[in-house]
C-alpha cells in the first residue's frame, strides 16, 4: 500500500510544482498517475521513492515513511525510470547481479528469477553481453528485470510502456495485472490514455502541481460525459483547471 | 577563397566546442574571464611563475651562460606542447562530438582536417600563454634586450607550436590507421593514448639521465654548465624547430635570423604538406570508421549457476565503483591515469635528481648546507605534501558522483544508507592514492636510508588521514555540485568547474602544511607527529559527523 499525505514540494520558494496532494493506492490496486509533460508526475515518483526531498508531508510505503526510515521504505518498492540508461558498460548479468546483492537476494533466488524473468522478456540470450550494445527495448527490459528480481510488493514505474516492442509491453501489462492479482501495489504514470483505460483500477490526474480528478475511469465518464472519449474528458479537464486559475 | 571561409567558419566553431572549463581564454575566443577562481588561479599561478623566473634566469646569467636558458626553456616548452597534443589531438582529430554535426555538410574533408588542426595548435596556444609569456619577457628585460627580440618574440610564439603540432597530428593519423587491429575504438583510444604519453615520459627520462650523467664534481660550475647547455642543443637537434627558434631570440646578425626564419619555415611547410597529404588519403575514411563503428552482440549460452554470485553489499558496491572506472577507458584516462603518470614522472626523477643532489653535496662547497639538513618537521611536512599534491591528480573523488550521471538518482533508491554509500564511493580515490603512496615510500626509504622505518611507517599514517580527509571533501564538493547531465565520458572532466576546486584544494594542502611546519618547528619531532596524528583523527571524526548529520542535504542534488 502506497499512502501520500498533504505532500507539497517547490524547487523555488512561493512556486509550488507540487500542492498539497494526497493519495491512497491499495493493495491490489493498479493505479495509473496521469497528466500532461511538466505536470508534476515524475517529481511525485521522485518523493514517492526518496530521490526527491519532501518540503510539506509524507509518504508511506506499506507504513514505513520514506522521510523518517528511508531505507526500509526503499526495500518495499522497485521503481522502473524512465530513462533506462544505467550502467552501460556491464553486462546484463553484472548489473543484475549488482542489483541482487543491494537487495541481500540469494544465489537460489537469484538465478531462479533471473532466468525466469529474462526468458520471459527473450533477453536470455544476451545477459553476458553490455548493456550498451542493447537496444533502447532492451534496456528497459534489463531495467524492469532488475526492479523485479527482488519480488517487490509495491511497483512504481514511471512511463514504463515507452520504448518496448509489443510483445514486451503486452507482457509487462500482463505482468502488473498478474502482480496486482497477488495483492500487490502498481503504481505507474503514463500519458498514454489507452494504457491507463484499458489497465488502470483508479487514476489520478495531475496539472500543475494539483490533483484535478481521482477515481475509476467509470466515475470519470459519468462525471464528464459518457459520449466522449476518454482523450477529450482529459483535455477539456486541463482547460478546466486552467480556467480555474 | 570559399575554402579559407569555410575553413575559419569551422575553426571558430570547433574552437568554441572545445573549451575546456579551464580554458583561459573564454566566450569571445580572445577575451579573458575575469569573474571565476580560474582567474584567480591563474594570477596565482603567473607570479610563482614570475618568482621562479627571476630566479632561474638570474642564476644563469650570474653564472655567464644565458643562451643555457633559451635552449633549455624550448626544449621544455616543446615537450609541454607535445604532452598537450598528445593527449587531446585523438579527441580533436576524431572523437569530438562537433564532427558528427558537420559531416552531412558539402564540406572537403582538407576542410575539416585542417580546421581540426586548427583547434589544436589554438589550445597549444594556451599552453603558451600561460608557460612562455613570463619567462621569456623575464628573460628579455634581464638581459636588456632590444625591440627586435619582442618582434621575434611575437613571431616565434605564433609559429614555434605549429611544427610539434602538426608532427603530432601526423603520427595520430598514422597510429589511427591502425584503427582495424582494435574491434574496440575505446581500447584503440586509450592505449593510442598510453603509448603516446609514455613516449613522451621515456624522452623525459632519457632527457634526464643524459643531462645529468658525466658532469664530474671537480669541474667548476660554470664547465658543468656549459657541459649541459651543448648536451641540450645537441638534443635540440632531434626536434627540429628548437634550435632555428633559439638561434632568433639568441642571434643578433639579422642575415642569422633571416635563415632561421626561412628554416623554419620551410620545415613547417613540409610538415604541413606531409600532413596534408596524408590527412586527404587517409583521415575522412578513419573518421567514418572512428565515429559509427558498431559492435554486433553475441548471443551466448550464459551459465548463471558460474555468473550469479552473491556478495555483500560493501564489496558489490565497491567492486561496482571500480568497475565503472576501469571498464570505461575514458573514465580511465581522465579520473586515474594523470595521478599515475605523475608518480611515475616523480619517481623517476626523484630517482635520477637525488643521487647527484647527494653527490652535489658531498663536496667541501656545499658543507654548511649539509649541515643544516636533518630529518625534521620540515622534511615530513614536504613529503606529505608532495605526495598530496600528487595525489589531487587523481580525479575520481571529484568525480564520483558525477560519474553516474542520469542514473545517479539510483544511489537514493537502493536501500542502502547515504552515509555508506558515501563512503563507498571514496573507497577507489583512497585506494589508488593509498598504493600510489606505499611505491614512493618505498622509493623514499630505498634513496633516502637515514629515515628510520618507524618514521616512514608515521608518515605513512599521517599521509593516509590527508588522503581520506582530501577525499572526503572532494567528494562533498561534486556531491554538492554534482555534473550529472553529460552526454559522452569525455565531458565529465572537460566541462566539470569542479576541478578548479580541486586545484584550490592543493594550494589549501600546501598552506596547510606550512602552518604546520611553522607551528612545531620548536618542538621535538615525536611530539610534533603525535599532534599532528592527533589533529588529523580529530578532524576525520568531525568530517564524519558532519557528513553523516547533513547527509540528506548534501545528497540533495542527487536526483
Amino acid at each position: 500500500m502506497i499512502k501520500i499525505q498533504n505532500v507539497s514540494k517547490s524547487y523555488k520558494k512561493g512556486e509550488k510544482v507540487i500542492d498539497d496532494i494526497s493519495l491512497e493506492i491499495k493493495d491490489g490496486e493498479i493505479f495509473g498517475f496521469i497528466g500532461q509533460n511538466g505536470a508534476g508526475k515524475t517529481t511525485t515518483i521522485k518523493m514517492m521513492t526518496g530521490i526527491l526531498e519532501i518540503d510539506e508531508g509524507d509518504i508511506l510505503i506499506d507504513g514505513k515513511s520514506i522521510v523518517n526510515e528511508p531505507v526500509e521504505a526503499k526495500k518495499m518498492f522497485g521503481l522502473v525510470p524512465d530513462n533506462p540508461d544505467m550502467f552501460l558498460k556491464f553486462s546484463g548479468i553484472e548489473y543484475l547481479n549488482f542489483i541482487a546483492d543491494c537487495y541481500n537476494i540469494s544465489k537460489e533466488e537469484r538465478i531462479k528469477r533471473i532466468e525466469e524473468l529474462s526468458k520471459k522478456f527473450e533477453i536470455y540470450d544476451e545477459l553476458d553481453n553490455k548493456i550498451e550494445n542493447y537496444s533502447h527495448g532492451m534496456r528497459q527490459k534489463i531495467v524492469i528485470i532488475g526492479v523485479l528480481l527482488h519480488n517487490p510488493k509495491n511497483w512504481i514505474l514511471d512511463e514504463p510502456i515507452t520504448g518496448l516492442d509489443p510483445k514486451s509491453s503486452f507482457d509487462l501489462k500482463e505482468l502488473m495485472k498478474e502482480h496486482a492479482i497477488k495483492g500487490n501495489t502498481v503504481f505507474f504514470s503514463t500519458h498514454i490514455l489507452e494504457i491507463a483505460e484499458k489497465l488502470c483500477d483508479r487514476i489520478a490526474i495531475i496539472n500543475k502541481g494539483k490533483i484535478i480528478f481521482l477515481g475509476t475511469l467509470d466515475d470519470l465518464k459519468n462525471k464528464y460525459g459518457n459520449e466522449k472519449s476518454l482523450e477529450e474528458i482529459f483535455l477539456n479537464l486541463i482547460k478546466m483547471g486552467d480556467n480555474n486559475e | 577563397m570559399n575554402k579559407l571561409k569555410n575553413i575559419f567558419n569551422l575553426t571558430k566553431l570547433y574552437i568554441k566546442e572545445s573549451k575546456d572549463s579551464t580554458s583561459i581564454l573564454k566566450k569571445n575566443l580572445l577575451k579573458i574571464e575575469k569573474k571565476s577562481v580560474l582567474y584567480y588561479l591563474y594570477i596565482v599561478l603567473f607570479l610563482g611563475i614570475l618568482y621562479a623566473s627571476v630566479e632561474v634566469i638570474s642564476y644563469i646569467i650570474n653564472m655567464g651562460k644565458p643562451e643555457l636558458f633559451i635552449n633549455s626553456f624550448f626544449l621544455i616548452l616543446n615537450l609541454f606542447i607535445m604532452m598537450k597534443s598528445a593527449m587531446v589531438s585523438l579527441n580533436v582529430f576524431y572523437f569530438s562530438k562537433d564532427i558528427e554535426n558537420i559531416l552531412h555538410f558539402p564540406l572537403k574533408p582538407s576542410e575539416i582536417l585542417i580546421s581540426k588542426f586548427n583547434t589544436l595548435l589554438y589550445m597549444n596556444y594556451e599552453i603558451e600563454i600561460i608557460f612562455a609569456i613570463i619567462p621569456l619577457l623575464v628573460y628579455g628585460t634581464m638581459m636588456k634586450a632590444g625591440l627586435m627580440y619582442y618582434l621575434n618574440l611575437i613571431i616565434i610564439l605564433i609559429i614555434f607550436p605549429v611544427f610539434t603540432s602538426l608532427i603530432v597530428s601526423v603520427i595520430m593519423i598514422i597510429l589511427m590507421k591502425t584503427v582495424k587491429l582494435f574491434k574496440n575504438k575505446e581500447i584503440m583510444q586509450f592505449l593510442i593514448s598510453i603509448l603516446f604519453i609514455s613516449i613522451i615520459m621515456f624522452i623525459v627520462s632519457f632527457y634526464t639521465i643524459y643531462l645529468f650523467s658525466n658532469n664530474s664534481l671537480e669541474e667548476s660550475k660554470i664547465i658543468v654548465l656549459n657541459n649541459i647547455n651543448e648536451k641540450i642543443v645537441a638534443m635540440n637537434k632531434i626536434f627540429l624547430s628548437i634550435n632555428p627558434t633559439s638561434s632568433i631570440l639568441e642571434s643578433s646578425s639579422f642575415i642569422l635570423v633571416l635563415f632561421n626564419y626561412c628554416k623554419l619555415i620551410f620545415i613547417n611547410i613540409c610538415a604541413f604538406v606531409a600532413f596534408i597529404i596524408l590527412g586527404n588519403k587517409l583521415y575522412l575514411k578513419q573518421l567514418l570508421q572512428a565515429k559509427f563503428y558498431y559492435k554486433t552482440n553475441k548471443i551466448k549460452n550464459i551459465e548463471l549457476n558460474k555468473k550469479c554470485k552473491k556478495k555483500k553489499i560493501t564489496k558489490s558496491y565497491i567492486k561496482k565503483e571500480f568497475k565503472i572506472l576501469t571498464k570505461n577507458p575514458l573514465f580511465f584516462i581522465q579520473c586515474i591515469y594523470p595521478v599515475i603518470i605523475i608518480t611515475l614522472l616523480f619517481i623517476v626523477l626523484f630517482s635520477i635528481m637525488l643521487p647527484a643532489f647527494i653527490e652535489v653535496l658531498q663536496s667541501e662547497e656545499y658543507k654548511e648546507v649539509r649541515e643544516t639538513l636533518k630529518f625534521d618537521i620540515e622534511a615530513v611536512c614536504l613529503i606529505i605534501g608532495t605526495i598530496q599534491i600528487i595525489g589531487l591528480f587523481n580525479y575520481t573523488s571529484i568525480t564520483s558522483f558525477s560519474r553516474d550521471g542520469k542514473n545517479a538518482y539510483l544511489i537514493k533508491i537502493l536501500p542502502i544508507d547515504l552515509m555508506k554509500q558515501f563512503i563507498y564511493k571514496n573507497i577507489p580515490q583512497i585506494t589508488i592514492n593509498t598504493l600510489l603512496s606505499i611505491f614512493i615510500f618505498i622509493v623514499i626509504k630505498y634513496k633516502i636510508s637515514n629515515i628510520g622505518t618507524m618514521y616512514i611507517l608515521i608518515m605513512f599514517l599521517l599521509s593516509e588521514f590527508f588522503t581520506i580527509i582530501n577525499s572526503f571533501i572532494l567528494c562533498i564538493i561534486d556531491l554538492v555540485m554534482p555534473k550529472l547531465d553529460w552526454n559522452g565520458e569525455y565531458e565529465i572532466l572537460k566541462n566539470n568547474k569542479n576541478k578548479l576546486l580541486q586545484y584550490v584544494l592543493i594550494i589549501f594542502n600546501i598552506l596547510f602544511l606550512v602552518f604546520i611546519k611553522n607551528l612545531f618547528e620548536e618542538i621535538e619531532l615525536n611530539i610534533s607527529l603525535g599532534i599532528i596524528l592527533i589533529i588529523l583523527i580529530l578532524l576525520l571524526i568531525a568530517f564524519y559527523i558532519f557528513i553523516n548529520e547533513n547527509k540528506n542535504k548534501l545528497f540533495k542534488k542527487i536526483n
